[in-house]
């Protein structure tokens, strides 16, 4: 009797979960199966979002391919070009100044916090917390309103660029900059309060999306969540670039801190909250030993298009993005001004290789939580969108671009640049 | 690992008959190169032997067969482009319209 009843309610069903989802922020399919709560078995498929963005890379210029770059991703805009950047310059052998060699550090860090916050936004409103997203996000305008004032826009910024950097960094940025660095270390105790200490959140993430270091050795699991799970693996770290070679950055791992390592996704939110303050640390540190100079190698971009095309090269450029390790492959073939062979690797490519066996035998409420565990960005997808004004009337390019130049400039007058 | 200027990355490069495009494969050391193995086998159309999941990865399932998106030769998809990476002028003077 007792056997009949157990194999009727160990019926298996299929959840197909994407690729449209309420819990998914961007595209992707995942079929698990499940036997009453417990996932037995599960499919990941992705492509959902694939563009062909390299291939168009490979048709335009190498300038075009750096703007471009930027639009792969929203959230990772620095990241991106960063890669192409580092690329670019090992296969054409252009040294950056060092002033734009600490610009760019600088802007790095200043994508990771916001991305770190809003990850941990994003995972607080998976378990069901949303003032704390809400606060998290507000805590996140902060940084973004020092990217608008230093770079003109809050994604997209158009600040690097084949051997060095567009803008420089003034004094009144740097007296921004110590006003954001003050508010976040504040902010950072409060974060560590909010989610560490808490016995709700603890019971959420504990032992949820549990990642061993060995399984994330064998998935190449990178960035925070291979951090997680107690690996000492940052290209910051293991392959210094820019200003990160003068400065001694250290991989955060959990058993630094708190003497163990779990690898679930409660050491993923230590590991995020700990690297916000990192950051800081390495914002403080290039503004204050900031070499004067140049910004730019090669100033004429003419001049620099006219190099590319007599130049032949490639490279790999490796930079650790908020997520993990992105990596731009860049070849030239000295006919042509732009890359013939483009090649991009973002972290979220390894990183989502660790759902399948993380799902396995987890609960149906925790799915959402393991899928925003290792902060997926899957490349945010081509849209449309209209902009209306309070009176119902769609708004023009050019009205658009005036209002948010006025808002810049507000910004501007806020923040005292 | 876990040391400053601690990795040390390798590139192997090896060179494949256009007749025979078939490598090993490497799932049965490094679990996680299955994605980059299959990558490579919709985008570059090199077989890997022993590689257990061959489904498509960012390519749709419906994708013809002999196209392969990184190919330069003649199995490769610019015939498959209809408006991108051409002008306006290109595209009207094979409509037969005038430039008017």
């Amino acid at each position: 009797m007792a056997n009949d009843k157990v194999s009727k309610i160990s019926k298996r069903y299929e959840i197909p979960i994407g690729p449209i989802h309420p819990a998914l922020k961007e595209p992707i399919r995942v079929e698990a199966e499940v036997k009453g709560e417990k996932v037995v078995k599960v499919d990941v498929k992705r492509g959902f979002a694939h563009r062909g963005i390299e291939y168009m890379g490979m048709k335009r210029n190498a300038i075009q391919t750096l703007y471009l770059s930027e639009r792969i991703c929203g959230i990772c805009s620095i990241s991106h070009p960063y890669a192409f950047v580092l690329a670019s310059e090992k296969a054409l052998g252009i040294e950056p100044p060092p002033r734009a060699q600490y610009i760019r550090t600088i802007i790095a860090e200043l994508e990771r916090i916001h991305s770190h916050i809003l990850w941990l936004g994003v995972v607080a409103h998976e378990i069901g917390f949303d003032p704390i997203l809400f606060w998290t996000w507000k805590l996140r305008e902060k940084v973004l309103d020092v990217l608008e004032a230093i770079t003109g826009n809050r994604i997209n910024y158009a600040m690097y660029m084949i051997g060095g950097v567009r803008r420089d960094i003034k004094e009144s940025h740097i007296l921004a900059l110590r006003d954001m660095i003050d508010y976040y270390r504040k902010a950072a105790d409060q974060m560590k309060d909010i989610f560490l200490s808490d016995p709700i959140y603890k019971a959420r993430t504990k032992d949820v999306a549990k990642l061993s270091q060995d399984l994330a050795l064998k998935l190449n699991i990178v960035g925070p969540t291979a951090r997680a799970a107690g690996l000492r693996v940052d290209i910051r770290q293991d392959i210094p670039y820019d200003a990160y070679a003068d400065i001694d950055v250290r991989a955060v791992v959990p058993q630094d801190i708190m003497g163990e390592v779990n690898g679930d996704a409660y050491d993923a939110t230590l590991v995020r909250i700990y690297e916000i303050e990192q950051s800081l640390d390495i914002i403080e540190y290039c503004i204050n030993n900031m070499p004067e100079g140049k910004l730019l190698a090669i100033p004429n971009y003419v001049a620099l298009l006219t190099t590319i095309r007599k130049t032949q090269g490639e490279g790999i450029g490796a930079h650790e993005a908020p997520r993990g390790e992105v990596i731009h492959y860049v070849k030239y073939d000295g006919t042509r001004d732009g890359p013939v062979v483009w090649k991009v690797i973002a972290p979220s490519y390894n990183n989502i290789n660790c759902w399948g066996p993380l799902l396995l035998g987890a609960e149906v409420a925790d799915i959402p939580v393991v899928i925003a565990f290792i902060d997926p960005c899957l490349c945010c997808n081509d849209r449309i969108a209209f902009v209306k004004d309070e009176n119902g009337r769609v708004l023009d390019y050019f009205e658009i671009h005036n209002m948010s130049v006025n808002k810049t400039m507000k910004i501007k007058r806020m923040l005292g640049v | 690992m876990g040391t400053p200027w601690g990795e040390v990355s390798v590139t192997l490069k090896f060179d494949v008959p256009k007749s025979d495009l078939v490598v090993p494969t490497i799932t049965d050391l490094m679990m996680g190169a299955e994605t980059n193995e299959r990558e490579i086998r919709e985008m570059l159309g090199v077989e890997f032997e022993g590689l257990k999941n061959k489904r498509h990865l960012f390519l749709p399932d419906d994708w013809p067969e002999g196209k392969y998106p990184w190919r330069k030769d003649e199995h490769g998809v610019e015939d498959m482009i209809k408006y991108t990476h051409k002008s306006v002028t290109e595209i009207r003077a094979k409509r037969g319209e005038n430039n008017g």
